[in-house]
This record gives C-alpha cells, structure tokens and sequence, in this order.
C-alpha cells in the first residue's frame, strides 16, 4: 500500500500543478516518472532507501502508530498479501491501560487494522502473561481492542506440545535450547509490541526483553543471565517489525508501577525494523545509552541489529 | 378448591422450582467468571446463614423477612417451591421411584410416627443454632443449599452427599427434607401458626395420603402436620373424594389445646436436646486440632480471641474468629478465585477450620486488583471491602530466606521478587549493593529485601521465585 500511496501522490501532485506547467516541465515529469515506475518494477524496494526507525509522535495514537510505521516504508514493506501475523504486545500484568503497564490498546488495534488493511490472512495477539491471563487480558483492554479489529486472541499459558515447539539456538551463550511459541515460529510476520518501563533487573523493559511471552520456558531462571538470554532469544525469533509504545514511559517502580506519578507523557511511537536500533532509540528517551543496558549490547554483538549507525526518520506532526 | 385450579398450581410449582434450580445453577456458573460475580442468592437470602453474620442491611434483611412472612401466611412453602436442594431431591425420587417401590427394607414410617411428628430435623435445628454462638458453626455442615454449591462444585465432598441424596431415594422420599434439614425445620416451626393451611373436610379412608412424600397426610386423624407439609398440590391426582382444602384455618378450639401443648414440650425438648448437643460439639470441635484457635468459648464469655492459626486467609479477613463464625464453607470462593490459589481446609488445623478457605502461593499470588472471592462470598465471611483498602489489608508477610536467595548465596542477580511486586512502590527493595564484574560485563547485584510496613503478603513473590528451594515464603503472623 505504501508503494501505491507514493505514486498516488505524484499524480496527483502532477494535476495540482497542472495549469502551470510548461511543455518542458511536463515532458520532465513524464520521463522521470516513467523511470521511476520503470526502476520500481525492476527493484521494488531496493531502489528506495528505508530508514531503520522512524520515530512518529502524537496524542492521536492510532495516526501516530501509522505515521511511524509509514516512515519504514508502510506496513506493506513487513506484510505481504495472504500472511500470517502474530502481534505480540506486553500484556504482562493486570494493571489498567491507564497505568501503562501493558501496551496501550488503541496502539495494539491500530497494528491489527493496519495488517488486515495489508491483506494479512490471519492476525494472532497473544501474550505469556505473568500475572493470570484471564485477568490481564481484559484489564489492560487489549483482548476487546484486538478482537474488534478482528484479530485471533488465546490464551497460551498452557505448556502443551501443541502450543510450544523445543528449538536448539545454535552457539547461544545461554539458552541452548528453548520452548518458543508455535505461532511466533509458523507464522509469516512477527510483529514486537512493547511498552517502555523501567525495570530493575535488566534496567528496562523494552522490545527485546518483550520476547519473554514468546517461550514456554520457566522464565524466572533467565533472570539470572538475563542479557545474554535475551540476545539468544531475540537471535532465535526475528522481529520483523517493532513498535515500541512510548506513549507514556514508566520511569521508576516497574514493570508493574501502580501510579500515574511514576510516568513521564512523551506521546512517542517509535518503529523499528530491528529490536537492538528500536531499543537504543527507546532507551534514549530515558536519558540511557546503549551502554547502560548490557543486552542490547550484547544483541548487537550477536548481530541482532545495530546498536550504532542506524538510519532514524522522524516525524514532528 | 377446583380441581382446574389445583392443576395450575401443582404446574406453578414444578415452573418455580426449575426456575430457582436454574438460577442457582446460572449464578453459580456467572460467579466462575471474575468479571461478572453474582452472588448466590439462596447462600445470601437465607435466615439460618443471615444468623451467623447478622447485619443492618436493609437489602438483605427485607428479602429474610419477606420469605418468613410469606412462610407464616402459606406455610412451609420454601421446601417444595424454591429450595433447588429440594427439587434435585424430587428429581431423585422420581427417578428411583421403581427402585424404592420394589425395596423390601423402604421406609414406611406414617404421620403417626414420632420421627415424623418431632423429627431429628428439630435436634439439628438447635445444634445448628446454639453453635452460631460458638466458633464452630454447624451451618456449613447441615445447610441444604451449601451442599448444593458443593456438588456443583465438583468436589468429593459434594459427590458424596449427591450419592447419599441419591441412595436414600431407593428408601423413601424427601427423606433429607422430612428428617433432617435444619431449614425445613425452622421453616416448619415457623409453619405451626401459619394462616393458610391445608386441611382434610372429607375422606373415605382409601390410605392414599399415605403416600404423601412429606409424610404429613393422617387420614386416621384426618390430620395434617403443618410442620412437614410443603403446600406441594401433588394430592389432586390422590385424593378420590378430593377431600383437601387449603385456606385459612379456623381457630382452634379447646380441644385442640391439649395435644398441641404436649406437642410444644417435645418439640421444645427436642430443640433443647440439639442444643445442648451443638454446644458439646462446638466445644470438642474447638480443643481438636493442633491449629485450633483458642476460641470455641461463647463470645460473651470472653475477651477478644485470639487466633492461632498460621494458614493465610483469603484478602480481607482480619479477625479469624469472626471469620469462622461466618464462613458456610460454601467453597463459592475456592472456585471463583481466578488465579486458583484459594483452596479448602481439611483438618490439619482443627475441626474449626474444616472446608474453610486458605491460600497456597505456590502457583500464584493473589492478585493486587481482584476482589473475586470477597464478592462471591455470600455471607461476607471474606469481607467485602473498596479495593483501596482491600490493597492494604495484609494476608501475611513476606518474608525472604537468606540461606536459599541465590543472590545471597551465589551471588546471582535476580530480583524475579522485586519485579512482580504490585505494590506501587514495591515492597521489596534492595538492602545492598554491590559492584561486580563478569564475563559480559560489569553489573549491580543487588539485594533484595522486605519492607514490613509496605507488605501486604499477596504470595506474587513467592509463586515466582526461581531458587531451587523457594527463598521467599509468605505466612500469617510471622
């Protein structure tokens, strides 16, 4: 959709122009843009340069979201006709949406209509809740915001063979092997969620530390080398879009909080087409660097994504 | 009356009754969903239940007054129009009518017979409300409808009285209701003066009333017991002389007196009896155990009791005593709560605290934001508080072992504890830091520890911890 809007808009920017246009200017357009949609048949998306996060901000949510989605190239550039996609938000805690504990719902939907609007097939929410899932997924307003937008929401809490699959990560520092989500691992997109908090353990929580709900693993152990299990995971189940919800950041007493005192508005949506770049971008609006959090350096070692020398759009409206 | 009007009323009842089972089986399916708790309303409307935790509520008190005054006007309506335990004991019986037909050993007692005439329902009655004043209620154990959520609740428990309710229906009908259930018994006392009765005007001594299910039809006396009649209007096929009259009684003559004044002492003397027997019960029940609460004294006798008990009670209950009085032992909460953390007491700490709740944090703690099992609670055992004070009201304390935390012991950062802590400001925090170095990189280890005032013991820490042995356990009174 995105590549049909841009050419979209150069029509119509020729016809607004049109009475002022002389014969050498149009002859102009018509050759360029008849190399343009020669070059875009020929190298669909190689020719145009995406950025890798694009930072989109706005009290509209839903507008925002596509904004910052729209500075990657749209959401057609991650989801193809006919695909399944899983969207994983941060449902972790039966916490109101207005305490921002858990992805803000209006941005979960917003995600789900935007891949239907890219003629995805089916579109899954889920997320390995640590509090009781049937408790998190009606508070934080995500199950009833998904469901409209038409999206597939389970719970997945059981450990069964169906639902979780064994996989081996080859030459992780930690997890060798671990329990992954059976639709992360079969589904055509994996799309990454998070809400930005703080954290005490891993300093914050933000799109890499968002896998934890993608394995069946006993999680509490992890803790315990939380950086370099997080760079195996997010090395065994690629994030193909991230979309960090920084709608509102929890700056202290996460990942749970409880008050309005401990947020900071920032109106902020930040995509990202890796979790290392979406994370140091985060991680930014905290005052942090890279640096500061050992796993995103750790991914960026492990070739997750850059954590240095990425390209960043931003959008001021 | 017509005979068109007996039918209607005899279809009237088998309608009210289905519908109350219904409503009973719906409220109790709703209150499994924790975002839409309805609360019983047979557990919640009921004298004997309102006895053990009376309250000024003029929405609980109207609904008990309404159904003794309309008791006092039609009689012991409540057992054969509303009382689902009632209707799955019909259910039964007509079931296992064959089986009871063809039973040599089946019970034949008649109206004359003193079982039926002062029946144990009567000892019960006062057991049951003698122990309302004592810290072992016997309502849980003797109330028609607590076992009903029992059965639905799919315990043993309540599949073994089911299968008794079903067995005693191949040895007679409404063999619960006739003898035993101290609710029909208050109802039938309260019965005794009701202005509407049935009676007997003519009778061809054919014996059919004999098979009045409740036992209350003497032909030879041409007597109805007021106190086991359930103005069921099942007589209309029976009678051949259609010889029932239900309406207002005449008064009673003097010749009526005597036998209803003997009547009245063994009826007394049976409810003393029970008494006393409650009373006896309700003091062994207290001293068993090693966990018994040192209650099991009458409340005027004594100053506050203290409890013993370390088991961590349900969100909101602070004064154990009182909790036990009021506890039914329904078990409505073991199965509301969503994170099934509440589960039901067998003896290990006394009779007192038998079927009563406590939690077990090995899954899951009690969430921060759920009042399930205070809004399903129909007697407000577990008090029903605003959610603001149900987030400060401590179920115990946390408290962390230093000798298992693997940060103690091996050093390894870990602070799954901290994490899930819900309260805002968290009620672990760290006692020390330290700086260390290892392959990845230098880190924090922090150490955590438990803030006493902040703790309100909601065991999230405890389900979570990952130390091979859990490092941090909450109980009461610790």
């Amino acid at each position: 959709m995105g590549a049909d809007r841009e050419f979209g808009i150069e029509l119509r920017a020729g016809t607004h122009y049109h009475h002022a246009m002389t014969r050498r200017e149009f002859l102009k357009a018509a050759i360029a843009s008849s190399f343009y949609l020669a070059a875009r048949r020929v190298f669909p998306a190689s020719l145009v340069t995406r950025p890798d996060v694009g930072i989109a901000g706005g009290a509209d949510y839903q507008k925002a979201v596509t904004k910052a989605i729209d500075l990657l190239g749209g959401i057609t550039a991650f989801v193809r006709p006919g695909d399944t996609v899983v969207v994983k938000p941060n449902i972790g805690w039966n916490v109101p949406p207005e305490l921002k504990a858990t992805t803000d719902p209006i941005v979960v939907r917003t995600i789900v209509h935007l891949c239907f609007q890219a003629m995805a097939s089916k579109v899954y929410v889920f997320d390995r809740s640590v509090a009781n899932s049937r408790l998190t997924y009606v508070t934080s307003g995500i199950q009833k915001a998904a469901e409209e937008a038409g999206a597939k929401v389970f719970h997945v809490d059981e450990i069964t063979d169906a639902m979780y699959k064994r996989i081996s990560i080859p030459d992780a520092r930690y997890l060798k092997e671990s329990l992954i989500n059976r639709y992360v691992l079969e589904s055509d997109v994996f799309i990454n969620v998070p809400i930005a908090k703080s954290h005490a353990l891993a300093g914050l929580t933000l799109s890499m530390k968002n896998l934890m709900g993608v394995t069946g693993d006993q999680r509490g152990k992890w803790h315990w080398q939380i950086d370099d299990a997080l760079a195996d995971i997010n090395r065994a189940v690629k994030s193909k879009l991230v979309l960090i919800d920084a709608s509102s950041v929890m700056l202290r007493n996460g990942p749970t909080g409880g008050s309005m005192s401990y947020l900071k508005r920032l109106d902020t949506f930040i995509a990202a087409s890796n979790v290392v770049s979406a994370d140091v971008e985060a991680a930014r609006l905290f005052g942090r660097s890279a640096e500061d959090l050992p796993y995103i350096m750790e991914g960026a070692k492990d070739g997750v994504g850059k954590a240095s020398g990425y390209s960043v759009q931003r959008s001021s409206a | 009356m017509k005979k068109r009007t007996l039918v209607l009323f005899k279809r009237l009842r088998l309608v009210s009754q289905a519908v109350f089972l219904a409503v009973f089986v719906y409220t109790f399916i709703r209150s499994l969903d924790p975002f839409s708790v309805v609360e019983n309303p047979f557990l919640r409307f009921d004298p004997l239940i309102f006895l053990t935790n009376p309250r000024p509520d003029f929405y609980l008190v109207a609904p008990i007054a309404g159904l003794i005054v309309l008791t006092l006007v039609f009689g012991r309506f409540f057992c054969g129009w509303i009382c689902p335990l009632g209707s799955l004991i019909e259910l039964s019986d007509s079931i296992f009518s064959f089986p009871r037909k063809t039973n040599p050993a089946a019970i034949h007692a008649s109206p004359q017979s003193f079982l039926v005439r002062f029946p144990p329902a009567l000892v019960v009655l006062g057991a049951v409300v003698v122990s309302l004043f004592t810290s072992t209620s016997l309502v849980p154990y003797f109330h028609p409808n607590v076992w009903i959520v029992r059965i639905l609740s799919r315990s043993v428990l309540g599949f073994a009285f089911l299968g008794l309710v079903l067995l005693s229906s191949i040895f007679g009908r409404r063999m619960w209701c006739v003898y035993i259930c101290p609710l029909g018994a208050l109802y039938g006392v309260l019965s005794r003066v009701s202005f509407l009765r049935l009676t007997i005007e003519k009778c061809s001594r054919c014996k059919a009333c004999d098979r009045c299910p409740m036992q209350a039809a003497d032909f030879r006396t041409r007597e109805i017991l007021p106190h086991q009649c359930i103005i069921c209007f099942d007589y209309e096929k029976t009678c051949p002389v259609e010889g029932f009259r239900y309406g207002a009684v005449a008064k009673a003559g003097g010749s009526s007196f005597d036998p209803s004044r003997r009547e009245f002492l063994v009826r007394g003397a049976g409810l003393l009896g029970g008494a006393m027997i409650g009373g006896v019960l309700a003091s062994l029940g207290a001293i068993s155990g090693p966990g018994a609460p040192k209650a099991g004294r009458l409340p005027f006798s004594q100053g506050p009791t203290v409890s013993a008990t370390t088991l961590c009670r349900p969100p909101g209950v602070v004064d154990e005593a009182a909790f036990l009085r009021r506890c039914v032992r329904c078990l409505h909460c073991v199965q509301s709560c969503p994170n099934g953390i509440i589960e039901a007491t067998g003896l290990e700490a006394g009779f007192t605290s038998l079927f009563t709740p406590h939690l077990r944090f090995d899954k899951n703690g009690c969430d921060y934001r759920c009042q399930v099992c205070q809004l399903v609670c129909p007697n407000q055992a577990i008090p029903l508080q605003t959610l603001a004070q149900k987030q400060l009201t401590p179920i115990g304390l946390a408290v962390i072992d230093q000798k298992k935390c693997v940060v103690y012991t091996d050093k390894k950062p870990c602070l799954v504890c901290q994490e899930v802590c819900p309260i805002p400001e968290k009620a672990i925090v760290f006692a020390r830091e330290e700086r260390m170095r290892r392959a990845s990189g230098p880190f924090v280890l922090r150490y955590p520890t438990v803030v006493r005032e902040r703790c309100i013991g909601c065991g999230a820490c405890q389900a979570v911890c990952p130390a091979e042995k859990v490092a941090i356990t909450v109980s009461r009174n610790a």
